[in-house]
């Protein structure tokens, strides 16, 4: 059994001791044939690529790499490429960062994170106005901001008396501009609304219990006093004349019978003022019902007498009543009953009214419709009767006609 | 101030990498000498072939009947070297063994496409006409016989042998690089050393030599 000896194994045991793996020593012969053969395979010179050849082979293992390689970015973009797309995505999430956080910057609420950064850019925006406009717009714009934070807060049930008290450091700070919020209504609408809501705010704390009215009560206080400053009320308005009302009147026509048809136009009749209505008034209430003073028309102390009034606050014109029909019509209408005085509307706007002389119109004699009063019952005692008529184109009378004779 | 090593180690290759001519230490490894020409390093590839190509045409060379043959085979070799590294893994096994493996088949085309016998007549590998020196000529007579008998063994046998005596790798190294057992490459060794002093035995010359006789 001992013959049978692995026969490789012994062979390779006797080639690792004549020819050590990775040296290039070579023995001499030796008597076994088998180790002689690998010895003169290990003592035979094989061929080397010489220098011509290597370059050769190696210029078309390049041109290989070069075509494998023409559309691909050279090593360097390569590198860079990660590096460039990187910095473009870092870019690009900045900017996101950067117009992303504006809405969530300016809902921060304080406690939260991102309010430093809403704190941040307020100074900055401080710092960014330099002249005294633009640093009350900047004032009463932190005031608004510190409001609408309490609101919300207020939404949740909570009060925080912090952003009121800035609220008011804010409008203190801008009211003392006096002269800047003055010169601009926008301002000074600012202002009115940043007070109103926080007089809102302090109201509703109050009332829904979230803070008791003794806690309140100094920033109560301070709100109370900026509603009454008089830099919170808008500028009078200047008076102006009052717009002219236009009154539909009787204007004669000539018409293919010869005769006279009276059809309505417009006629502008200035509205009295105020003063002038009560004067106006005065007039009339001592002027017997038949001696109407020309170049007045009766009116009515509306507001006095709980008639309405215009628009303008002065007591519209009493329009020609259109019931007042001329007595000269070719139609021979029916004369209205005595003392009836607008007795309801026509289209044609005639009147019928009573006492009426000359048919045109229901006023009364020597009563001109260009005041856009309706006359009809100059035979009645002045503002008699006529409720209505209080309309600016004088078209029709809903008054009735309770004039009494 | 005190320059971190990673910064220094970075701004080398770096450098390196835009300067694609410069070669490389030797004492980067080839894993990482393959890891760059995937990334379409042409100084990588290069190195490579500096590295491995007189190996791979020595292994060719005993395989083909001509200098010309091997030649043309070892570029083949390389192009394909070059086609292959994208899809190529970075494994334990070493890079010499894909490169042998590729030579390998690229022999096996070799004889397909020539119908060659792997015979070599002595009178084929006569490269010039001028006198050449005895020993040369002796030289020359002696490598084309071994050439001739290798070549008649095995595919496996030849490249034990070659790996193993003219490379001088270990029967572990060889094992690997053949992606076989030691102990079949062992078994392998002494049938090819059987076969081959058989062949060897034919020639007159050789077989003295065999028996060890001057």
């Amino acid at each position: 059994m001992s013959q049978q000896r692995n026969e490789p194994e012994v062979l390779a045991q006797r080639l690792d001791q004549v020819l050590p793996p990775g040296k290039k020593s070579v023995p001499s012969t030796l008597p076994d044939p088998f180790i002689n053969t690998a010895v003169l395979l290990a003592r035979t010179e094989v061929p080397s690529l010489d220098a011509r050849a290597s370059l050769r082979i190696e210029s078309r293992m390049l041109e290989a790499f070069n075509a494998q390689h023409a559309l691909r970015l050279p090593m360097r973009s390569r590198r860079a490429a990660p590096l460039l797309r990187w910095a473009l995505v870092a870019s690009l999430a900045i900017i996101l960062l950067i117009v992303g956080l504006s809405p969530a910057v300016a809902a921060s609420l304080p406690g939260e994170p991102l309010y430093s950064v809403k704190q941040f850019y307020e100074k900055i925006e401080l710092a960014a106005a330099t002249t005294p406009p633009a640093r009350a717009s900047v004032y009463l714009r932190h005031a608004d901001r510190r409001t609408q934070e309490a609101l919300t807060l207020l939404e949740r049930k909570q009060f925080a008396p912090e952003l009121v008290s800035a609220a008011l450091a804010d409008i203190d700070s801008a009211t003392q501009l006096e002269t800047e919020v003055r010169a601009s209504p926008r301002l000074r609408w600012q202002l009115h609304q940043v007070e109103t809501t926080l007089s809102f705010i302090i109201q509703d704390a109050t009332q829904s219990g979230i803070v008791s009215q003794l806690d309140v009560a100094p920033l109560s206080n301070q709100i109370e006093q900026y509603a009454q400053s008089d830099l919170l009320l808008p500028p009078a308005m200047p008076e102006s004349p009052p717009a002219p009302v236009i009154l539909l009147t009787n204007t004669p026509v000539p018409s293919a019978l010869g005769t006279e048809t009276p059809t309505l136009t417009e006629t502008p009749v200035p509205v009295p003022t105020a003063t002038e209505e009560e004067a106006l008034t005065e007039v009339m209430e001592n002027t017997p019902p038949s001696q109407t003073p020309p170049g007045l028309v009766a009116t009515p102390a509306c507001q006095s007498r709980g008639n309405s009034c215009n628009s303008q606050g002065v007591p519209g014109g009493q329009v020609i009543s259109p019931t007042h029909r001329p007595t000269n019509t070719p139609r021979n209408l029916p004369a209205p009953p005595e003392n009836n005085g607008n007795s309801g509307n026509n289209s044609n706007g005639n009147s019928a009214g009573n006492g009426d002389s000359n048919g045109n119109n229901g006023n009364g004699g020597g009563a001109s419709n260009s005041s856009g009063n309706n006359s009809s019952n100059n035979g009645n005692s002045a503002g008699n009767g006529n409720s209505g008529g209080n309309n600016s184109n004088g078209n029709n009378n809903s008054g009735n006609g309770n004039g009494k004779s | 101030m005190l320059i971190p090593h990673y910064v220094i180690i970075s701004l080398f290759f770096f450098i390196a990498d835009s300067f694609p001519d410069i070669s490389l230490p030797a004492a980067v490894e080839v894993p990482d000498l393959v890891a760059r020409a995937q990334r379409g390093d042409r100084g990588s590839v290069a190195a490579l072939y500096q590295i491995f190509s007189q190996m791979i045409f020595r292994y060719i060379v005993l395989r083909v009947p001509t200098n010309a043959d091997a030649e043309d085979l070892t570029a083949e070799v390389f192009v394909s070297m070059v086609k292959g590294l994208p899809s190529y893994q970075i494994t334990d096994v070493r890079f010499e063994a894909w490169l042998y493996r590729i030579a390998a088949s690229r022999i096996a085309d070799f004889y397909r496409r020539n119908n060659h016998r792997s015979h070599v007549q002595l009178s084929e590998t006569i490269f010039d006409s001028s006198p050449l020196p005895e020993e040369t000529v002796l030289h020359n007579q002696a490598l084309e016989h071994l050439r001739g008998a290798l070549q008649q063994l095995p595919e496996d046998q030849q490249t034990i042998l070659i790996l193993r005596f003219v490379e001088r790798k270990s029967h572990e190294e060889v094992a690997e690089l053949m992606g076989r057992t030691v102990s079949s490459v062992k078994s392998a060794q002494y049938r090819a050393l059987k076969r081959l002093t058989m062949l060897l035995g034919t020639d007159h010359k050789v077989r003295h030599y065999l028996r060890g006789e001057s």
